[in-house]
């Protein structure tokens, strides 16, 4: 097997720059087993693609695998997410769910967000109260 | 909000902007009286992804028991804008204060339902890209983050948070003529992603 030379990239994951080394053959990203737990929480086991008890399954496991390295790309594809990349210089962005799939679920998705004054809040920081949240901006 | 300040209610403002200065500025000068709700700063837009908000300004309500009981809707907070928006805000307020202090909910669940919608692939695909830009364009790439913003505007040609979100930083003016041409293109195609 031919041996794959990686480079330092990062990848966004929510709002966070993550740093990983990272292979990009024919477009694909190919990434350690160990970076991909590390930079998106993920794991790759027998039952499928893992984050602590939730499990997604995965069809052929052969296609996420690439020699010793898991392709990104099929990951964000297994989970659903969008991905988008830039080569030069290597960054990558693992998007959110599809917002509609989200909020139809029974309960709001927490976010966590800084407030002016650089204290991070969240929306369960005002658990059990009626919260009306407003988007606005200075555009 | 003073009217309603006795009831278990808070109001969370998000600003979707780049620039936080200009937002910690605005919530020290701007308000007549001092803010008595939380004001976030969300420049990765995370929150407008996770809840699908379109355009600003959007409001989404959530009851006690942490469910969507509105999904997002333009609101605006009076009637400027009356004209562009066709929304009157006083139907908006009413709603509010019937749901604060009467438990009234503001939609059935089928309506509920129905108004979630989906955002698709390619939408989902221009919020990372635009992610990206952003992202490449404060790591000093300014020339790969045009590229990926004009990707992710052709993924989501109608989407105001990704189109007018992104004026400021390509140098254009969000209240000047390349607004108007993007209001134009939006209103014939007839307001798409609409929901007020």
């Amino acid at each position: 097997m031919s041996i794959i030379v990686k480079r330092p990239a990062t990848l966004v994951v929510n709002d966070e720059e993550r740093a990983i080394s990272v292979a990009i053959e024919n477009h694909t990203w190919l990434i350690s087993p160990r970076d991909l737990e590390s930079a998106i929480g993920w794991e790759l086991r027998e039952e499928g693609l893992c984050r602590g008890d939730v499990c997604v399954p995965v069809r052929d496991k052969n296609l996420l695998e690439v020699g010793n390295d898991i392709a990104l790309d099929r990951v964000a594809e297994t989970l659903r997410r969008p991905f988008a990349t830039e080569s030069d210089p290597p960054m990558a962005v693992i998007g959110n769910p599809d917002s509609g799939s989200r909020l139809g679920s029974e309960s709001a998705p927490n976010f966590s967000l800084p407030d002016i004054d650089g204290n991070q809040v969240s929306l369960d920081d005002y658990a059990g109260r009626k919260r009306l949240l407003l988007a606005w901006s200075s555009w | 909000m003073e009217e309603l300040k006795d009831y278990d209610f808070t109001i969370i403002a998000i600003a979707l902007d780049e620039d936080v200065d200009a937002i910690r500025q605005w919530a020290r000068d701007e308000p007549t009286t001092p803010l008595t709700y939380p004001v976030l700063v969300d420049r990765d837009f995370i929150f407008a992804e996770t809840y699908g908000i379109t355009n600003v300004p959007s409001t989404v309500w959530i009851d006690e028991a942490g469910n969507v009981v509105r999904p997002p809707a333009i609101t605006p907070g009076d009637d400027t804008f009356k004209d562009f928006t066709q929304i009157d805000s006083s139907v908006h307020h009413e709603a509010l204060r019937a749901w604060v202090r009467e438990n009234t909910p503001p939609m059935s669940p089928t309506e509920l339902r129905e108004r979630i919608v989906p955002a698709g692939e390619s939408l989902s695909l221009a919020r990372a890209e635009r992610r990206l830009s952003m992202h490449l364009l404060r790591a000093g790439h300014q020339e790969r983050a045009a590229v990926h913003l004009a990707t992710a505007m052709e993924l989501a040609p109608e989407d105001w948070t990704i189109h007018r979100g992104s004026m400021p930083v390509r140098g254009e003016d969000p209240f000047g003529q390349a607004f108007f041409d993007f209001y134009q293109a939006w209103e014939t195609a007839g307001r798409p992603g609409y929901a007020p």
